[in-house]
């Protein structure tokens, strides 16, 4: 089927991916600029309290430079950004960058954990409910997935405190970290977390791999491998689980996504020493450069994951993506 | 669904790969959280090698720097780096590196003497130098105790010899101990300005730290004796439930502060200790109303308000068993407090009184800035109902309640809470003229009285003086002090003799027993 | 023609519940056990504020009173009666996310049908445009608007349609872009349909199914919007479901109601929600 790679044309579709990925990043850019900016909540007020007057609010204005062109503001906070330079905190008066770094490496660490769970759940689920379709584990399973994808993910994480910090104890409710290391250094209090944020995912694209799965079962290929008489863990592993590899990549690409977006709540339910405390705050505190700074780095986080599994996907199956 | 074999199949084997890896980590993950979780669910009893302390940072991170530092966390690193001239400990004053300290005829000028054997962290002697340096750093920006030390005279502190030093007055200050000394007196060497090596004479010298976490670790110079605890470990968690959870799954051995919910809910649990101020180490909860701004420059309205309230009920509800009422004035269960008259509730009166001054709506800025003050605020809402006014509850954020402190004195009608310190101390260091804050809208009279209590040089006499100016407050003033929140902090079991000193727990003396 | 990066997986094969296995009446008491208690929560949250005979509000008890008389489940982290706020705290859930939905699925398919019929440079802008806003996570879009509008339901409203008008806009495209290419449209138009007819009568009916049943994913996104930003603690401090789940989790020794019958709640609700919009996309189907 695949009738010869073209070579030459590889490195020119990644380019064109890898542009599309930074042009997509660029307007995320921009929209979020505008929805913190451009909407009512003005940070001269917020940062002045209730009591302040008119002039005082405009003084302050002037003074954070909010009375420019909201054109030329964007494009400073995007060449700044482009130094590594994201701001200064309205509030603490601290770099946004300093306030973030930390924070951003323990949600990256939850979310390349909870990735790698997801996969290996989602895979094992989603190809034991897919083989059989209709049977009562398929039923099972596809219920169980059902309602974990459906239930918000603030309430899966309070029941797991629930029942495994208060009821049994057996792990910790709260994530801390000691001083001078990361949330690695006592990995019991990342279980709960890294589940809590694994259900949901793992729940939903075990669903993906299960439909790949069916769909690829159906395939006039595997039923060729079939007739030939082929033992049937042969056909599961040499050609019917292959051609589900591409799909399935998307899938967790999309779910990277979902998980980044997951943090902002499951680490609040933990006290996990990520993006969502400061995140929060700066909407609180109407923090509106750490706000942005924040939003700019997690859309950041899913475009670069979408951009690896496009890549990857292209260098698997040039000629499929092309096609489609 | 076009696809390409051969790489497909390399794909599985990869996935297959990823897969091995993730399942195994999580194997590990759940393997050593089983392993943990024994070792600290266990509670049988606390080694001496380290203490670890959960503390609330209200600034947002720690600081030790003794100038600026002034919440929480920050303040119990102050405790152990430095030694303090004097302090409270309880509700007592107590000598800590002064020797004496005395006044003469009139109170313009004292005499301070240290003891003999302390020494630095560094290894240096503590001398009258170091005493006048520290005063003088203490008495200017930035240092935010500066209104505190308005009175001293610094330019003309004189060292007598290696132990002693005068410092001289602007004007009587018989109070000098209770009201300055005691309030803030950190000793630090002379001539230093950084102050991130936090280098002191007290019992635990500065490790390591990293503006949310502070280590320190046992000074076996200290005058007083090595301390029992080799490591102490300060780990800022904001939330009081969150500092409870960690203390229960071992992440930590001493909470500070913790909710009356959280006390009930762990009263039959042997493996977690509470440790209680008592009245003398509380927060006194207050809605503040503020004399110069309508309503409430209507004494009629303060009066009416402060009728209406149900404390039994408020502190029922907030406190639940863990403090007492209040009766408008800071200084309950301490010395020179004036032994003021239950206030009791008086529905009738209050509705009188809101109709002669014809209010019949207020508003109230309320922060959980102590937990549960902003459903004490409702609450007041119900009893001010009663009274035939309607509250409106503004609740605003409580994490950048401080951010403005100038603000607050802007604010009509507030949830506001000072800690429990004797009147002398509270008098002085929080309704002075130049306080960072006048929630109440204290104006010149009561300054005046300050004023002349704090000249008068006989003990017995000042005294009476401070309990004048309590009575004053008690009948015209602009708090609604309901109630005395008990500082509660819990650790696990086996942490004895922790000390309290203005609401902050001091491990100096603490020891470990099973 | 658009990049596969902008290709959500999410389109065709959304999570669904296949029929319970056995046989016929078997199979009808399994789906009558799902379906009870999910009509009986949502009738719930729906009716409750009515069913409230005070103030919600009102502090009736200590902190986490265990129930007793007139306290059926207790009172909460200040002493308001868990019961009473339950029942007042389902609806918005219910009202805020239903109008979404409706309204994320109304735009999304519009402007997919439009691209999808139009084709060529309309769709791929549109194709980009919504690339754009998928790089977003749903929960930064609702906070940057939470930062910038404040809590209202038209702050929630426009979050979920945000987020949610690409994944329809997208599933709509390529469902309408598949009844284009099966001829049926040439055909009608070469009848002499205008564009608004063939729509109508062509396309529309032939997309309903893959939209239907999108709009399941899109009602639970919903629910789970309103509710973090309620969790998260920026609702308004009337009662909430959400808001309960985070105030009450410390006394959860003390009083397990406060947290246990919100959080059943929420998820009673957000799975009926799925199950009756997949049953709605089946028989769409058939």
């Amino acid at each position: 089927m695949s009738g010869g790679r073209a070579p030459l044309r590889l490195p020119r579709l990644m380019a064109r991916r890898l542009a599309g990925a930074v042009g997509t990043l660029f307007t995320a850019s921009a929209l979020l600029f505008l929805a913190a900016e451009v909407l009512p909540g003005d940070a001269a007020a917020a940062s002045l309290g209730g009591g302040a007057d008119a002039g005082q609010i405009a003084r302050m204005r002037a003074e954070l430079g909010l009375d420019r062109p909201l054109v030329l503001r964007y494009l400073d906070w995007v060449g700044s950004a482009l130094d590594g330079d994201l701001g200064t905190s309205t509030v603490s008066h601290r770099p946004v960058g300093e306030l973030v770094t930390d924070p951003l490496l323990d949600t990256l660490l939850l979310v390349a954990l909870s990735v790698l769970v997801t996969v290996a759940v989602a895979t094992s689920v989603g190809v034991l409910a897919g083989l059989r379709p209709g049977s009562a584990l398929d039923w099972l399973l596809s219920a169980g997935a059902v309602a974990l994808v459906s239930i918000p993910q603030f309430v899966t994480a309070s029941v797991l405190v629930l029942v495994f910090a208060s009821a049994l104890g057996v792990l910790p409710a709260v994530s801390l970290v000691p001083l001078g290391g990361s949330p690695l250094d006592d990995p019991a209090a990342l279980v709960l977390p890294v589940a809590a944020l694994s259900l949901f995912s793992a729940a939903w694209a075990s669903r993906m791999v299960r439909a790949s799965v069916v769909e690829a079962g159906r395939s006039p290929h595997v039923e060729s491998a079939r007739l030939a008489g082929l033992p049937e863990h042969r056909v599961v592993f040499r050609h019917l689980l292959p051609t589900t590899i591409g799909p399935c990549l998307q899938a967790f690409a999309w779910l990277t996504g979902a998980l980044v977006g997951g943090t902002a709540v499951v680490e609040r339910v933990f006290n996990y020493p990520g993006l969502s405390a400061p995140l929060v705050s700066a909407v609180v505190n109407h923090d509106t450069a750490v706000l942005e700074g924040i939003g700019l780095l997690l859309s950041g986080a899913v475009v670069v994951s979408l951009l690896l599994a496009d890549l990857l996907d292209l260098v698997a199956d040039p000629h499929g993506s092309v096609a489609r | 669904m076009p696809t390409s074999n051969s790489l497909g199949r390399r794909g599985v084997l990869q996935l297959g790969a990823v897969t091995g890896v993730a399942l195994s980590g999580l194997a590990a993950l759940t393997g050593c959280g089983a392993e943990d979780s024994a070792k600290s669910a266990a509670g049988k009893g606390i080694s001496t090698d380290r203490l670890r302390v959960g503390a609330a940072d209200a600034s947002g991170s720690v600081s030790i720097d003794p100038r600026t530092a002034g919440f929480g966390a920050s303040y119990v690193i102050l405790y152990h780096l430095y030694d303090s001239l004097m302090y409270l400990k309880g509700g007592a004053y107590e000598l800590g590196l002064a020797e004496s300290v005395e006044a003469n005829r009139d109170a313009t000028e004292w005499t301070i003497r240290i003891r003999k054997r302390a020494t630095f962290h560094d290894g240096r002697p503590v001398t009258a130098q170091d005493v006048a340096y520290s005063l003088r750093t203490l008495a200017v920006p930035p240092s935010k105790r500066a209104t505190v030390y308005a009175d001293v005279d610094v330019d003309r502190i004189k060292v007598l010899d290696a132990t002693t030093l005068t410092v001289p007055m602007r004007r009587p200050r018989g109070d000098f101990r209770e009201s300055v000394l005691v309030v803030f007196s950190p000793v630090f060497p002379e001539g230093t300005t950084d102050f991130s090596k936090g280098i002191g004479s007290g019992p635990y010298r500065l490790a390591a730290q990293d503006g949310k976490n502070v280590r320190m670790t046992a000074y076996e110079g200290y005058w007083g004796g090595r301390p029992a605890f080799g490591t102490l470990e300060l780990v800022s968690i904001a939330d009081a439930a969150t500092r409870m959870s960690a203390l229960k799954s071992g992440q930590i051995d001493y909470a500070m502060g913790i909710t009356a919910t959280a006390a009930k809910a762990e009263r039959d649990n042997r493996a977690i200790e509470l440790h209680r101020g008592g009245v003398a180490n509380s927060n006194a909860l207050s809605f503040a109303m503020n004399e110069r701004i309508a309503p409430f420059d209507d004494p009629r309205v303060r009066r009416a308000v402060r009728l209406a309230a149900d404390r039994g009920a408020l502190a029922a509800n907030m406190l639940d068993g863990m403090g007492v009422t209040g009766d408008d004035v800071v200084g309950k269960g301490l010395p020179g407090y004036a032994g003021l008259a239950e206030r009791r509730r008086d529905v009738a009166e209050a509705k009188r009184l809101f109709a002669e001054a014809g209010v019949s709506k207020l508003t109230l800025h309320a922060a959980d800035t102590v937990a549960g003050f902003t459903g004490a605020a409702r609450l007041l809402g119900q009893q001010l109902d009663e009274a035939g006014v309607k509250l409106t509850v503004d609740v605003v954020p409580a994490d950048t309640y401080y951010a403005d402190l100038k603000g607050l004195s802007s604010i009509p009608f507030q949830t506001f809470y000072y800690t429990n310190r004797p009147a002398a101390v509270h008098l002085s260091a929080l309704t002075n003229r130049d306080a960072f804050f006048n929630v109440t809208g204290l104006a010149d009279e009561h300054w005046k009285r300050l004023d002349a209590a704090q000249a008068t040089v006989d003990d017995k006499a000042r005294e009476q003086r401070f309990v004048e100016i309590q009575r004053d407050l008690y009948e015209h003033g602009g708090d609604l002090l309901w109630g005395f929140q008990e500082v509660v902090d819990a650790s696990v079991a086996g942490v004895r003799d922790v000390v309290f000193s203005q609401s902050i727990p001091v491990f100096t003396w603490a020891k470990a027993s099973s | 023609m658009t990049d596969t990066a902008t290709e959500a997986p999410a389109a065709a094969v959304r999570p669904s519940v296949p029929r319970p296995p056995g046989p016929g009446p078997l199979r009808r008491v399994l789906t009558g056990l799902l379906w009870l208690p999910a009509l009986a929560v949502v009738l719930l949250a729906v009716a409750g504020p009515w069913l409230v005979p005070g103030d919600a509000g009102r502090i009736v008890g200590g902190p986490y009173s265990p129930p007793g008389p007139g306290l059926p489940l207790g009172t909460d982290a200040i002493g308001r009666d868990v019961w009473d706020r339950f029942l007042a705290g389902g609806r918005p859930l219910v009202i805020v996310p239903l109008v979404a939905t409706v309204l994320t699925t109304v735009v999304g398919t519009l402007l997919g049908v439009l691209a999808g019929y139009l084709g060529g440079r309309v769709a791929a802008v549109m194709s980009w445009l919504d690339s754009l806003l998928l790089a977003l996570p749903p929960i930064v879009v609702l906070l940057a608007l939470l930062h910038g509008l404040g809590y209202s339901a038209g702050t929630l409203l426009l979050a979920v349609a945000a987020t949610g008008v690409p994944f329809v806009s997208r599933i709509s495209r390529a469902a309408t872009t598949r009844v284009v290419r099966t001829g049926y449209v040439d055909q009608a138009v070469a009848l002499g349909d205008g564009p608004l007819s063939v729509v109508v009568r062509e396309i529309v009916p032939n997309i309903l199914q893959p939209v239907l049943a999108d709009a399941g994913t899109r009602l639970a996104v919903a629910i789970a919007l309103t509710a973090s930003a309620d969790f998260l603690g920026f609702g308004p401090g009337t009662p909430s479901w959400a808001a309960m789940v985070s105030e009450n989790m410390e006394g959860v020794t003390l009083v397990p109601w406060g947290v246990a019958v919100p959080a059943l709640g929420i998820s009673v609700l957000t799975v009926a929600a799925n199950l009756l919009l997949d049953r709605l996309a089946a028989k769409g189907a058939s």
